[in-house]
């Protein structure tokens, strides 16, 4: 590899590991390794949002998708809702989750449904859904930073993924939730300002927008079209599942619990849509720009087209803008990663021991202890257990999805929302994707041809959940303070 | 019925609406009632707003109406083929340079709607709620 390439991504790391030896020492309680002691700003919140969801699926993933698919391949649909979401989240939740977590020692999913269903059980279960979720979106980091470590340095991609987890680790151990959120903004910044300068460049070497458009339409009329070869069916699930769905992400709802003030909260929802969008220029320019190439034959053979957008770096932009490039990849993998950690290390340090009512006793070390053990974990998953890891991948967001967004964000809104409501729902969702995903890959699909398993499972779950409510209604009320969280 | 009630019960109409058009497989069932279903999600954040002004309505109403507007001038764009015609706006086909510049720019505008609407809340009068409520001074401190 081109040596101010490795040169750019070396420092890129460095900075990192910077950030979270500093992040390291402001790191005293649960507190701040959860929640960043409730201080954060607008921008820090509303970029850490941007780069939480923005994943090496996201940035790899959306450019294969479009280079194999067109525009509907990802951003047609998903790249575009997420954005909406974050926007619809802000207005559903923000403040009540604002609200809520200054009732106390909120500092997780399980702590705001605990309060909110003042039930130990509902705690249980959302921390068990985080806790599949976060294991199989960490499988997934580790295989694409494998991957992109094995592309940049001269190693394999196991060691590439035991070094890129090591830095991970150095800053995620030590500096909770305030490193990953620091790391955040700045690899937010990298992601946005790469995405700004590569777009011009790849419509350049696409010979212009308008020989791109003929270069598709003479291939395929459709890869010309808004939805590209995809079906309208799934584009429509697509917007469903990415837009109302991004409001029960939980990487995206706990960033809510860490702002100080309201008003930091007012911008927040602009900011890390436009961001989001912005990327969304990389992911559609270089994806639309290599496959009008690669039809013309100027493009070079991918294996896959995850490949695309590595291969477009390196082929076509300047040394230390493909080392930027390189590095706006590993931070959209990094920055996704480390929340996960986070919210792992909440689940099964926090939630699912106090809903057993076994609360551990010196949380924040043992979050620092089950953070290395996650990092083991899901590196051993992602080396021997792939099938596995590429499942609970697909898994995550649309479980995530149908078991966080009518508990949380529907329960924060409606008081008749009730416990075992909740409980059903979450037990429903995990099923049912579960059922669907790895039927799927078994050749049973019980869903006519372009349904999205998690967009139906996201449906079923909003109608369980408020189903099951109307049918337990009980006479207790929510408590004052809980009450007034509803109002908004 | 409160106002809360009466938007879950809507939202649980529309979503079951989507279902049915996802196992009837039209997109249009599954896609047109997913707007109004944006429309609540906004309203939710009016709650206290709502019940004594319209402005909250005219705010979800107005991104309603231009992301329906959207789908359906879209629709019909693109009924006869894909690519809708033979001409180009900004080197696109028109449904594409339509879907691309519209999509991006109604979120834009619902987010600067949030920002603009947006009340602020007291800090410490929140605090005081709390305290009010529970007899329990605010805990700002996390625990080891």
């Amino acid at each position: 590899m081109n040596p101010y390439i490795v040169g750019v991504v070396v420092v890129y790391l460095a900075v990192t590991i910077i950030i979270g030896v500093w992040a390291t020492k402001r790191t005293k309680n649960t507190s701040d390794f959860f929640v960043a002691g409730r201080s954060l700003g607008m921008f820090v919140v509303a970029m850490a949002v941007f780069t939480s969801i923005q994943s090496g699926f996201g940035v790899l993933g959306g450019t294969g998708l479009t280079f194999d698919s067109g525009f509907g391949g990802f951003v047609a649909g998903i790249g575009f809702a997420a954005p909406l979401g974050f926007v619809l989240a802000w207005f559903l939740v923000a403040k009540r989750m604002w609200r809520l977590a200054n009732l106390g020692e909120i500092y997780t999913l399980g702590d705001v449904v605990e309060r909110r269903y003042a039930s130990r059980g509902v705690r249980g279960w959302i921390g068990f859904a985080v806790a599949l979720g976060v294991i199989g979106y960490l499988g997934v980091q580790v295989q694409a930073t494998g991957v992109i470590m094995a592309a940049i340095f001269p190693i394999g991609t196991t060691w590439g993924a035991i070094i890129g987890l090591g830095i991970l680790g150095l800053y995620a151990v030590g500096g909770g939730i305030i490193a990953a959120v620091y790391t955040d903004l700045f690899q937010g910044i990298i992601m946005v300002g790469v995405s700004i300068i590569v777009v011009i460049i790849a419509v350049n070497a696409g010979g212009g927008v308008l020989n791109i458009t003929e270069t598709l339409q003479g291939a395929d009329p459709a890869l010309a079209s808004p939805f590209g070869t995809v079906p309208a069916l799934t584009i429509a699930c697509y917007l469903f599942l990415f837009s109302i769905g991004a409001a029960g992400q939980p990487q995206l709802l706990t960033k809510f619990l860490m702002i100080g003030d309201t008003k930091e909260l007012k911008w927040g929802a602009l900011t890390a849509g436009l961001a989001y969008l912005l990327t969304m220029l990389l992911v559609a320019g270089v994806g639309l720009s290599a496959l009008a190439l690669s039809t013309q034959g100027n493009f070079p053979e991918l294996d896959t087209p995850d490949q695309a957008l590595t291969r477009f770096f390196v082929e076509f932009t300047p040394p230390i803008l493909a080392g930027l490039g390189f590095a706006g990849i590993l931070a959209a993998i990094m920055s996704t990663g480390d929340a996960f950690l986070n919210l792992g290390a909440a689940a099964l340090i926090r939630d699912i021991p106090r809903s057993l009512n076994v609360p551990v006793r010196n949380e924040l070390l043992w979050s620092r202890i089950i953070i290395v053990a996650l990092l083991v974990l899901s590196l051993l998953f992602s080396l021997y257990l792939d099938t596995l890891v590429a499942l609970l991948g697909v898994f995550g967001w649309g479980t995530f999805a149908a078991a966080i967004f009518p508990t949380v964000v529907l329960g924060l809104v409606w008081p008749r929302a009730t416990s075992q409501g909740a409980i059903v729902s979450i037990i429903t969702s995990i099923v049912l994707n579960f059922v669907l995903e790895i039927g799927a890959r078994y050749g049973f699909t019980p869903l006519p041809e372009g349904v999205v398993n998690g967009a139906f499972t996201l449906a079923v779950a909003i109608i369980v959940f408020i189903g099951t409510s109307l049918v337990t209604q009980q006479e207790r009320e929510a408590s004052p303070e809980v009450k007034r969280v509803f109002e908004g | 019925m409160g106002l809360s009630n009466r938007l879950i019960y809507a939202l649980l109409g529309l979503v079951i609406l989507m279902l049915i058009g996802m196992l009837i497989s039209s997109w249009r069932v599954v896609l047109y009632p997913l707007l109004p279903v944006i429309g609540i999600s906004m309203l939710f954040g009016y709650t206290r707003e709502l019940p004594s002004r319209k402005w909250p309505l005219l705010v979800a109403g107005s991104v309603v109406v231009l992301f329906g507007l959207l789908f359906t001038v879209l629709d019909i764009m693109t009924g006869g083929e894909p690519t809708g015609s033979t001409n180009y706006v900004l080197g696109m086909t028109p449904p594409m340079a339509l879907y691309i510049i519209s999509f991006p720019s109604i979120v834009v505008l619902t987010g600067i709607l949030y920002g603009l609407t947006f009340k602020q809340e007291d800090v410490q009068e929140v605090i005081q709620e709390r305290e009010a409520f529970t007899g329990e001074a605010g805990r700002e401190e996390g625990t080891q």
